[in-house]
């Protein structure tokens, strides 16, 4: 597999798909760490001068203002890892865990955080040899960063902890042992150049965007079944409407349904019925779906400048000793990015729910069985899928809350102002998991319907999702344990085969 | 006239002094508690010994002990730097409210107040005059502390009063009425305003309020069920007995008495096996808001007769205590549950609201009410605008009780927004009538379609009757705002409650 190299500036979220889902090994570019031993030499010619700096030999918040003893420099780092490990709750996948690593060593390759090459050179044995330190998820207020998450792999770099090695739990020193990395005993300002900042949020958000990309283009394929199955109309999907009103992702949705939908027989034949108008959650899938995707590529371009952005502090820069404190740790920018992927992608849901109501109420559904089974009364068909999609989307309602708008001081007053991100970005996760269920309810409802349609006259794209998909769950003649059917359309769609059943037609789906 | 003896105060005798201007007098018991417990306070003044908020600052200024010259105008600038509210005055019925509740703190005789300052209190209640109090400023503890020193400015013969509906400057509105100018001594202007009192009477009367609107939504479900051919087996008593809760008891009985006499209760007329949860739900919905607010209720009125106040002082024991006996959180807490009440119940009205309008669902009624289709689009639009009352119900639902902010300098690094609360349970409850009229409105039309096939129950007929002497049968389309407008400041009189409770008797009697 490719080694990819990194520069601190060439991180993106294709590289980070394959760094941490495909395990493809890194380096580091020869420039970069020309740039971190030049950043070194100043922080060591600092503490050979007793020249009093922030985090480098004073104390760390509040006790900033105490100066320590130059021989206590080093006590000091081993400290600071120890004292902020204060995390709670289940541990961290591993692939977030894995994003938290790859970002913290992208974030020192730009030369301002003062550590030796050897501290970046450890993650990158770490992420190459798999060593996944163990990390509970909760305990960041998102500033000064991730202090809490970052401490834990913090203590595995350190030889201590706990960390995973080849899908077991052990010592975070057996874990490095066994892997064969050299265990690092941190110097000055190194703890906290690897506790400040905000590669947890930010691996989290990197996470939901990927998950997201293959969502957002199964909500148009999948909504496109549901409108031949609807026998909707294609014409509020014409180009002439959307360039009335030129939202990008607007454009973008009506384009891939009409490309989608293009040889459909169903749609043809109804073409001059005297339904004028279909409900909003048909005729206002490129306005709503096409929101989302403006949403969605407006926070992919904030994260993705985060992922090459050098978050800890405070930072050292090379002329004249120049050691200078800021916030680059405030992890706002990806609170709000979360909180309104969150909100938009809740939408998406919301409105595939009242599509799933729409096929299964005869009121509605233009000639479909009840509840889409035969023999209603007997059968009960789809109808509780329909209440399941309900409780997901009003867990999405609770979940869509801003967790930015919230703030707790901290640090007696010190970090005052916090940014929630990283609840941000971990609710994001949990509207993501149930948009996708929700998702795999409209596509069982919809196949079904489509059988009952004849899914010959599907589009050529549409036929080709449907086949793959019922090679997975099969129509459903007779009550049957619904259950195992919803978990396999889920991962039918998170696995991405109806993106590429229908792209393998269309060729690539635009987000 | 209502008697306070420092017990027994209930919301509806907050509603009868604050809102119908009943006149109140101190129990001479109560004269007696006050004056003995003020002199224990002058004693010890005059031992000097330090006691918080009398000869010392107050919040983070409890450690700067005062001199005997500061200790008086201590009283006066303690009002003075207290009074930061913002914005629009509070309506007059809260503040008399405020006062009320005050009084009887005060009637406890655990407060050191002077006597002359809680009779002050009496005689602008009595004589109508009333502070004028920003809406605004309270974080619901110490109390409603800004919007309380609006009514202490007035004791000090300055701020501005109403009198006779007249706002003018407190002096002035005090000589008219009669009124001498007790001033604040030691003490007095903290036992004037360390309370959550604003809040507690705003409280009580929403929780009045939101019961007469209850049970206004109990007579449009009603309406709703009888013109949707409900099955009304499942308002039979002895299924909400089996499980026990009583406001489900009690509502199933209300709508019982209010169909009552038609030929649906009677079984004359054809109807499902089972209906949909909007239809066949509605004690169990109504009832959970009953029990809610009946709990809401309870916690209200023991603050409305506790010593909302510090420090307190203790006569008999020759003692006094600072604690933190303001802080608005037991009645904040229920409040907020209260308030999102009448938000699922509006949600479950716009949901009959729904059945009524849509063909599919109205077992033979027009699609959108009106028998013009195409033409006249009939109540289509009257559904939009109880949506965005839900929604807006829906934002307001979220409880300020966990929003609390760290205030004075961290001396007070947790309080209630208890007056938060107030503020948008109000603002839910008037959603709430619109919500309702729209309903009420909906379901006469209904009515009047389905007059000629069936009799209706007599609650259910009067309800009608009164809807169609303030809003006409919508024949052919009108401008609706008028009608919803309307039929709004129907259901807040409360006019279609009175005269159906004339017909069927008391709904909360079961």
């Amino acid at each position: 597999m490719k080694t990819i190299e990194l520069d601190g500036n060439n991180l993106d979220l294709t590289l980070f798909q394959k760094i941490i889902f495909e395990k493809h090994p890194v380096n580091v570019s020869k420039i970069s760490k020309k740039k971190i031993d030049a950043c070194r030499k100043i922080v060591d010619e600092i503490v050979e001068e007793n020249i009093v700096r922030y985090g480098i030999n004073t104390g760390f918040g509040k006790f900033s203002s105490v100066v320590i003893d130059k021989k206590d420099t080093v006590s000091l780092q081993k400290k600071i890892v120890l004292s902020h490990a204060v995390g709670v709750g289940k541990p961290f996948d591993e692939a977030v865990v894995r994003g938290m690593m790859l970002l913290k060593l992208n974030s020192f390759l730009q030369g301002y955080s003062g550590v030796r090459y050897e501290v970046a050179e450890t993650l990158v044995f770490m992420l190459n040899k798999n060593v996944i330190p163990f990390i509970p998820e909760k305990g960041s207020v998102g500033a000064s960063g991730d202090l809490a998450p970052l401490s834990h792999m913090a203590l595995v770099m350190t030889g201590s902890g706990k960390a995973y090695f080849q899908n077991r739990l052990m010592s975070g020193r057996s874990a490095m042992k066994k892997a064969g990395i050299d265990i690092l005993e941190l110097r000055q300002k190194e703890g906290l150049a690897i506790l400040n900042g905000t590669q947890a949020m930010t691996s989290l958000a990197a996470a939901a965007l990927i998950k997201n990309e293959t969502i957002l283009k199964s909500a148009d394929i999948i909504a496109a079944m549901s409108l031949e199955a609807l026998k909707g109309s294609l014409s509020p999907f014409d180009i002439r409407i959307q360039n009335a009103r030129p939202h990008e992702g607007q454009k973008t949705t009506s384009d891939n349904f009409i490309r989608i939908l293009k040889d459909s027989e169903i749609i043809k034949s109804h073409k001059d019925c005297n339904k004028v108008q279909d409900a909003y959650s048909l005729r206002c899938i490129p306005q709503v779906h096409g929101a989302v995707k403006d949403t969605y590529n407006h926070v992919k371009k904030v994260i993705e400048t985060e992922m090459n952005s050098v978050t800890d502090n405070p930072l050292v820069f090379d002329n004249g000793h120049e050691v200078i404190s800021g916030g680059n740790f405030h992890g706002e920018p990806v609170a709000f990015a979360m909180d309104f992927l969150g909100i938009a992608v809740s939408e998406l849901a919301n409105i595939s729910e009242r599509r799933i109501e729409y096929m299964l109420d005869t009121s509605t559904n233009d000639g479909l069985p009840a509840f889409l089974t035969e023999k209603g009364g007997l059968n009960s068909g789809f109808m509780m899928t329909q209440v399941t999609a309900a409780a997901l989307v009003s867990e999405n309602k609770v979940l869509a809350h801003p967790a930015s708008v919230d703030s707790i001081p901290t640090s007696a007053n010190k970090e005052d102002h916090v940014s929630m991100g990283t609840h941000a970005a971990r609710k994001m996760l949990e509207i993501t998991e149930n948009v996708k269920n929700v998702l795999a309810i409209e596509l069982l409802c919809a196949a079904q319907a489509l059988d009952f349609r004849g899914s010959e006259k599907s589009s050529e794209s549409v036929r080709n999702v449907f086949k793959a998909f019922r090679s997975k769950v099969k129509f459903m003649k007779n009550d049957r344990y619904i259950h195992p059917d919803i978990l396999a359309s889920a991962e039918f769609i998170g696995k991405g085969s109806a993106v590429a059943g229908a792209e393998k037609i269309t060729g690539e789906l635009k987000i | 006239m209502v008697v306070i003896t420092g017990s027994g105060l209930t919301i509806e005798k907050v509603v009868r002094v604050a809102r119908s201007g009943e006149k109140v007098k101190l129990h001479p018991k109560a004269v007696q508690r006050i004056n003995v417990c003020r002199e224990m306070l002058e004693k010890k003044v005059k031992a000097k010994e330090i006691m918080y908020g009398v000869n010392t600052g107050i919040g983070e200024f409890s450690e700067v002990v005062l001199n005997d010259d500061q200790v008086k105008d201590f009283q006066k600038y303690l009002i003075y730097n207290h009074s930061a509210g913002i914005g629009d005055p509070a309506p007059v019925e809260y503040v008399r409210g405020a006062m009320l509740g005050r009084i009887n703190v005060h009637a406890h005789g655990n407060s050191g107040v002077r006597l002359e300052v809680t009779q002050t209190l009496v005689e602008l209640l009595n004589k109508n005059v009333t502070p004028y109090v920003c809406q605004k400023g309270s974080v619901g503890a110490c109390g409603d502390l800004a919007p309380m020193s609006q009514i202490a400015l007035v004791m000090m013969g300055e701020g501005q009063a109403y009198y006779k509906g007249k706002l003018m400057p407190a002096k002035e509105a005090m000589d008219k009425a009669g009124i001498p100018v007790p001033g604040l001594k030691a003490r007095d202007g903290l036992a004037t305003i360390n309370g959550s009192n604003v809040l507690t009477a705003m409280s009580a009367i929403f929780l009045y309020d939101a019961d007469r609107w209850l049970k206004q939504a109990e007579i449009a479900a009603a309406m709703s069920l009888e013109a949707l051919k409900a099955n009304m087996k499942p308002y039979t008593r002895l299924l909400h007995e089996v499980r026990g809760f009583k406001g489900a008891i009690r509502s199933a009985e209300s709508i019982n008495k209010i169909v009552s006499g038609g030929d649906l209760k009677e079984g004359r007329v054809k109807c499902k096996v089972q209906d949909a949860y909007s239809m066949r739900s509605t004690p169990q919905v109504i009832g959970a808001a009953h029990d809610a607010l009946a709990y809401a209720r309870s916690q209200v009125e023991i603050e409305l007769n506790g010593v909302g106040d510090n420090p307190i002082f203790f006569a008999d024991k020759n003692m006094q205590l600072s604690g933190a006996n303001f802080q608005g959180s037991p009645v904040a807490v229920p409040m907020d549950m209260a308030g999102y009440c009448i938000t699922m119940v509006s949600i479950l009205s716009e949901r009959r609201l729904n059945r009524l309008n849509n063909p599919a669902l109205s077992v033979g009624l027009p699609a959108f009410l009106t028998k013009g289709a195409g033409m006249f689009s009939g109540l289509m639009l009257s559904q939009y605008t109880a949506d965005m009352q839900i929604t807006e119900q829906k934002l307001l639902s979220t409880p300020a009780s966990i929003m609390s902010i760290p205030a004075a300098a961290d001396q007070e690094d947790f309080v209630s927004m208890g007056m938060n609360t107030a503020i948008k349970n109000f603002q839910i409850l008037d959603n709430a009538y619109g919500i309702l009229g729209i309903e009420f409105m909906a379901a006469a039309q209904a009515l009047d379609f389905r007059k000629e096939e069936y009799k209706f129950g007599k609650g259910t007929q009067k309800a009608k009757d009164v809807v169609r002497k303030h809003v006409e049968f919508l024949d052919i389309d009108r401008p609706l705002y008028k009608d919803h407008t309307t039929m709004k400041h129907l259901v807040r009189s409360g006019e279609i409650l009175d005269e159906v409770e004339k017909v069927v008797g008391a709904l909360d009697k079961y």
